[in-house]
């Protein structure tokens, strides 16, 4: 039995506004080192709300959130959300961007830090470049390096891949999967069934809101995968199934 | 692109030279100087070294009121921004003083500060110091909730937040407060100087007055209107120099998503 990194008990989230929104119901999920679990929903479900309860920028209303057995409570570096838009500041270069997740070291360790990061992110030639000179993809890089600049032990990404082009999409996919093959536990956010299940190693459908667990499933396909193997197929149909609420939860 | 600008920009002075040529030949009072009237008492006056006393002079002036009031005005309208509850307590009396023209102050400050340069100093300083302060604190205020959240999911400390965040983000607004406190403390210099004193842009056209020197009022304010814009041009090129990523990319006041609708 692997050890939970993450673990949510009866997660309960109501926004109190001029409407009264439940967004999420009854929430319990634990996930465990190593996992790559993605989070599928309805658009507007609650799923964003979920992974900013995961990074600490939001709080629950009811339940209790734990990151390596201590209750969640504000944000850490160790737990790095990465956001939908890249959200880099304009005044900073590539570079400088990176910088601010960095804790404080000495000048030459953080250097070779942050010329390592751009080195695996393909940031190398654009490290010095304002992000208003960066293409959509590069911006998301970015963002993504400057997460990992924090020494994360939980990624958490809300969808990584919206709004870019096929090419930048398949790219930016086969870094992702590389990240965590290469040791980090990742939660990924997105309503694209494709991008879930080439990445992750179990799923978990969300219901329409107040959105609630309506499935829970492990994904054991081989890596590399393939979106037109038959059994990648097979599985995408069933989830899309679940995900649309016609399919039998498991 | 640029010179077809700048063409179009020149066409109504020159309407307005081509009037005033006109309007001072067929003028038999006298009240309208022409144009080579006016030139003639700028080389005249330039050579008495008139000129260049009086601009230095209002110029000094207006840097010691304006300095004072961006070197009050930046931290506190930045304190304004980030220590909310401040503002409860000030910002009522701030708006009540802001509606209060400096010329209205000029009788008390003289009374309170002199004939000499305090006085003068008090009416600059009041001038800019509330642009300055109000958009220093509108600054603040605009930074998109977004880039908060970076700070916050990295953990920045109060100082990063300071230097990282809130300055950065914030310096295109207090580029624009300076730039319009320094152009209202300008206006509120020569008035000072129109009502009492011995020297500066406001003197010597109040002087050209009593002496019926109607070209060189016209010098003096022409000279005024050609500094205000020499100055509101540095301003404008210090802004593009220091926060180059504005308007392009920081997307100021834009509508933030709610988290409740984000899903």
């Amino acid at each position: 039995m692997r050890e939970a990194l993450l673990q949510a008990v009866n997660i309960t989230k109501i926004f109190e506004g001029k409407t009264r929104v439940e967004a999420l119901r009854s929430i319990d999920l634990a996930i465990n080192q190593g996992e790559y679990v993605a989070i599928l929903g309805p658009s507007g479900c609650g799923k964003t709300t979920l992974l900013r309860i995961f990074a600490g920028l939001t709080k629950p209303t009811t339940g209790k959130c734990t990151f390596l057995g201590e209750e969640i409570n504000k944000p850490n570096r160790q737990r790095a959300l990465v956001f939908q838009d890249p959200r880099l500041f304009p005044w900073l270069t590539v570079r400088g961007n990176i910088e601010l997740a960095i804790k404080k070291q000495a000048f030459i360790e953080a250097n070779e830090r942050i010329v390592e990061l751009c080195k695996k992110m393909q940031l190398s030639e654009f490290m010095y470049s304002y992000p208003h000179e960066l293409s959509g993809g590069m911006a998301k890089r970015v963002a993504l390096a400057r997460a990992l600049a924090g020494d994360p032990k939980l990624l958490l990404l809300d969808e990584p891949l919206a709004h870019l082009d096929k090419n930048i999409q398949l790219s930016l996919l086969n870094e992702l999967h590389r990240l965590w093959k290469d040791g980090l536990t990742s939660v990924l956010v997105t309503h694209d069934v494709d991008e879930a299940l080439m990445l992750a190693t179990r799923i978990i459908i969300l219901s329409a809101r107040p959105a609630q667990i309506i499935a829970n499933q492990q994904i054991s396909l081989p890596f590399p995968r393939d979106p037109l193997d038959g059994e990648f197929v097979q599985l995408k149909e069933k989830i899309m199934k679940i995900n649309s609420g016609v399919g039998e939860p498991e | 692109m640029r010179s077809l600008k700048v063409l179009k920009g020149a066409v109504f002075p020159i309407f307005i030279l081509i009037i005033w040529l006109l309007s001072s030949r067929h003028s038999t009072n006298n009240l309208i100087p022409a144009p080579n009237e006016v030139i003639n008492a700028i080389s005249n006056l330039w050579a008495r070294g008139e000129i260049q006393k009086h601009v230095s002079i209002s110029l000094i002036r207006v840097l010691k009121g304006f300095g004072w009031a961006a070197i009050i005005g930046v931290p506190l309208g930045l304190c304004f921004g980030v220590f909310t509850k401040f503002r409860l307590w000030l910002m009522p009396t701030l708006h009540f003083l802001r509606q209060i023209p400096p010329i209205a102050w000029i009788p008390l400050f003289l009374i309170w500060f002199g004939i000499g340069e305090g006085s003068k100093s008090a009416v600059i300083f009041y001038a800019a110091f509330f642009p300055v302060l109000l958009n220093s604190l509108l600054g603040i205020e605009q930074i998109p909730r977004r880039f908060w959240e970076v700070g916050k999911v990295l953990e920045f400390d109060y100082l990063k937040f300071l230097w990282r965040l809130v300055l950065p983000a914030s310096l295109p607004s207090i580029m624009a407060g300076l730039r319009l406190g320094m152009s209202m403390s300008w206006r509120a210099l020569v008035a000072a100087e129109m009502i009492a004193a011995t020297s500066g842009l406001g003197y010597l056209i109040m002087s050209a007055r009593s002496l019926v020197r109607m070209d060189e009022m016209v010098v003096g304010i022409l000279l005024i209107g050609l500094i205000g814009i020499l100055i509101d041009a540095f301003f404008i090129w210090l802004e593009r120099f220091l926060a180059p990523w504005n308007k392009e990319t920081l997307g100021v006041g834009e509508n933030e998503r709610s988290i409740a609708s984000s899903g």
